[in-house]
């Protein structure tokens, strides 16, 4: 079974107008892939559209066997919610909400029920238990960063997408957040896509797709 | 969190921004609400107290004052006619019926008015204890006034307590008594003494001042048949009446005719300008209110464009941002437009004061009650939150996601 499948997809890129050839992927339940490349390489844009959140020039995404962009935008979001859970690099928990509010984002927007002792167990979990109340402001970077994991995985989504987890962060806090990334995933018996361009995470991984040497062809 | 709690919170972040914005929106609203209470408070007032008067005849001169004085008692009347015309008038064909009245007393501020029962039944009026005058110097108390039934005072020369000029000049010769109380009409009469015009006729018989604009006097020699009046107020017989008898009475030496309803329309077309200058002037704040909401929740939005991202990553449809957005609007506006029709009320009622004239024509408690023109005031208010919140909402909605991502 595979929870994920990309045909041929490619992006023009809107100013230079060249165009991004992606290599096809396919990942299945508890894959670890690691999408490696530097700053530039399309590897935000690559997930942005294999999550369905930016039309491919061409080629198909197929997710559950279901063709992505062919499916309305309403039923493109509610998948999206169901079956991806996305931590950036940029933590985005919003401001003016508390923690648990920020996780239980993932139910609300994707309006997806879940167990009533979700929340507390996910809390506990990741060591966040106390901190329910509090505002993102009054929680420490570590804390901050394990409060989005908790959102991103609160709807044991299929597929956990990080963009660039580690590259702000020390050896040690690196190997921390990537045991945490790991170990969650293996809880929620989800597959783990890593897009980063930190070498240090490479050995972590078997199945590495390198983006570096991606095609890039000019344009008519 | 559903869409309503999500936009509290939005709203919630930028507390000053959010307060200003209301308080934009409710200044709008306010002066909105303030203008059109008192401008239709003013002309109801008008209508209510005109008692189905089609004509009032008096002494030569404004026949605006002359409406005011003995209508509305809110001016001093002009001068005084002879028995002698009002008898004439009363025997005319066109003439239904012929009131006539003399003014030129008060007793603590209320007008005293000579007159005849007919007068009563122009408003409809209802007694609460007493009954009609029978006599001179019997008194019959609208129902605001400060006197009670059985109570005998003396009358003050003048129209109202603040009248300096005659301050301390009292009729003690005479007392009036009171026979009875009126219910209230919502009306004038309200705050009037109602007597026989005998008794202000005999008061002013033994008054030896000056002649003076306005007031009650008698010729030097006392006789009776030269006895005054004031004003004689007439119902027409039909509609040409109404237009054939101030023609008649006009051509007269010393009596003019003025139709309460020419004059009143004169009046609101004066007034009017006043109002669509102030109604412009909202107008223009409540606009200045919508700009500062597009400014306030564009900037809003720019500062929260990577939530609106999250929250799309997490499976919410543009539409929900719209919403959410919308939301935030229309609370804005809700909220806004409620304050601003409450201080409205309050604003009016304070300017119901200043405008001591037109005291007792405006019912004053009236601007503190609930209006059905604030349901429209609070649906102005919401549109204006709606449309302030309508280019950041659209914005929002098409927030490219991925862009964003590939920024940060």
């Amino acid at each position: 079974m595979t929870i994920l499948r990309t045909d041929s997809v490619t992006v023009q890129h809107s100013k230079t107008s060249t165009i991004l050839n992606f290599p096809d992927i396919t990942i299945h339940p508890e894959d670890r892939i690691l999408l490696l490349g530097p700053s530039g390489s399309g590897k935000t844009t690559f997930l942005s559209v294999i999550a369905g959140l930016l039309a491919p020039g061409s080629g198909k995404v197929f997710v559950k066997d279901k063709d992505l962009y062919a499916l309305t935008a309403k039923e493109r979001d509610h998948l999206r919610g169901a079956t991806f859970g996305f931590v950036f690099q940029t933590l985005h928990l919003l401001p003016s909400l508390t923690i648990a509010q920020n996780i239980l984002l993932a139910r609300d927007m994707s309006g997806i029920p879940s167990r009533p002792d979700r929340l507390e167990n996910l809390l506990l979990s990741l060591g966040l238990n106390g901190l329910a109340d509090r505002k993102p402001d009054a929680l420490s970077q570590g804390q901050q960063q394990r409060a989005a994991l908790a959102r991103a995985i609160f709807n044991s989504p299929s597929i956990i997408i990080a963009d660039e987890p580690t590259s702000s962060l020390d050896d040690q806090n690196t190997d921390i957040v990537m045991d945490l990334l790991d170990q969650q995933a293996r809880e929620s018996q989800s597959a783990l896509l890593v897009a980063t361009h930190d070498h240090r995470i490479k050995q972590r991984f078997q199945n590495i797709i390198d983006l570096t040497s991606l095609s890039l062809k000019g344009v008519a | 969190m559903n869409t309503f709690s999500l936009a509290i919170k939005g709203l919630q972040h930028k507390p000053l921004h959010t307060i200003l914005s209301t308080l934009a929106i409710s200044m709008g609203i306010a002066m909105l609400t303030s203008v059109f209470l008192i401008s239709t408070g003013l002309s109801d007032g008008l209508k209510r107290n005109n008692a189905g008067i089609d004509i009032v005849a008096g002494a030569k001169g404004s026949p605006l004052q002359l409406i005011l004085s003995t209508i509305y008692h809110t001016d001093v009347p002009i001068g005084n006619i002879d028995m002698s015309d009002f008898e004439k008038i009363r025997q005319n064909s066109m003439v239904k019926k012929a009131i006539p009245i003399v003014i030129g007393d008060h007793f603590e501020g209320a007008r005293i008015v000579g007159t005849t029962p007919d007068f009563l039944d122009l408003y409809q009026a209802k007694f609460e204890d007493g009954g009609i005058f029978l006599k001179p110097f019997d008194i019959v108390a609208g129902a605001k006034t400060t006197v009670k039934t059985g109570q005998e005072f003396a009358a003050h020369h003048g129209f109202t307590s603040d009248d300096a000029a005659h301050d301390g000049d009292i009729h003690d010769e005479h007392l009036y008594k009171v026979v009875g109380r009126l219910a209230p009409t919502g009306t004038v009469l309200d705050r009037l003494l109602i007597t026989p015009y005998a008794s202000v006729q005999e008061l002013h018989a033994h008054h030896d001042h000056d002649e003076e604009e306005g007031e009650l006097h008698s010729s030097e020699n006392h006789d009776k048949t030269e006895q005054k009046i004031t004003a004689i107020l007439i119902k027409a017989r039909n509609h040409a009446s109404v237009m054939n008898l101030p023609r008649m009475i006009n051509n007269t030496e010393q009596v003019q005719a003025a139709n309460p309803q020419y004059e009143l329309t004169r009046l609101s077309k004066t007034l009017g300008i006043g109002r669509d200058v102030l109604n412009a002037l909202a107008a223009s704040v409540l606009g200045l209110s919508l700009l500062m909401l597009f400014a306030t929740l564009a900037s809003s939005l720019t500062e929260r464009r990577h939530d609106m991202a999250v929250l799309r990553v997490l499976g919410a449809s543009p539409t929900k941002l719209f919403t959410t957005l919308m939301t935030e609007g229309v609370l804005l506006g809700a909220i806004g437009s409620l304050i601003g029709i409450v201080f409205g009320h309050i604003l009016a009622y304070s300017l119901s004061q200043i405008l001591g004239s037109f005291e007792g024509i405006i019912l004053r408690n009236d601007l503190l009650s609930i209006h059905p023109f604030d349901i429209v005031l609070f649906a102005i208010g919401c549109g204006a939150g709606i449309l302030g919140a309508l280019p950041a909402a659209i914005s929002a909605a098409r927030t490219d996601i991925a862009k964003l991502l590939v920024k940060s």
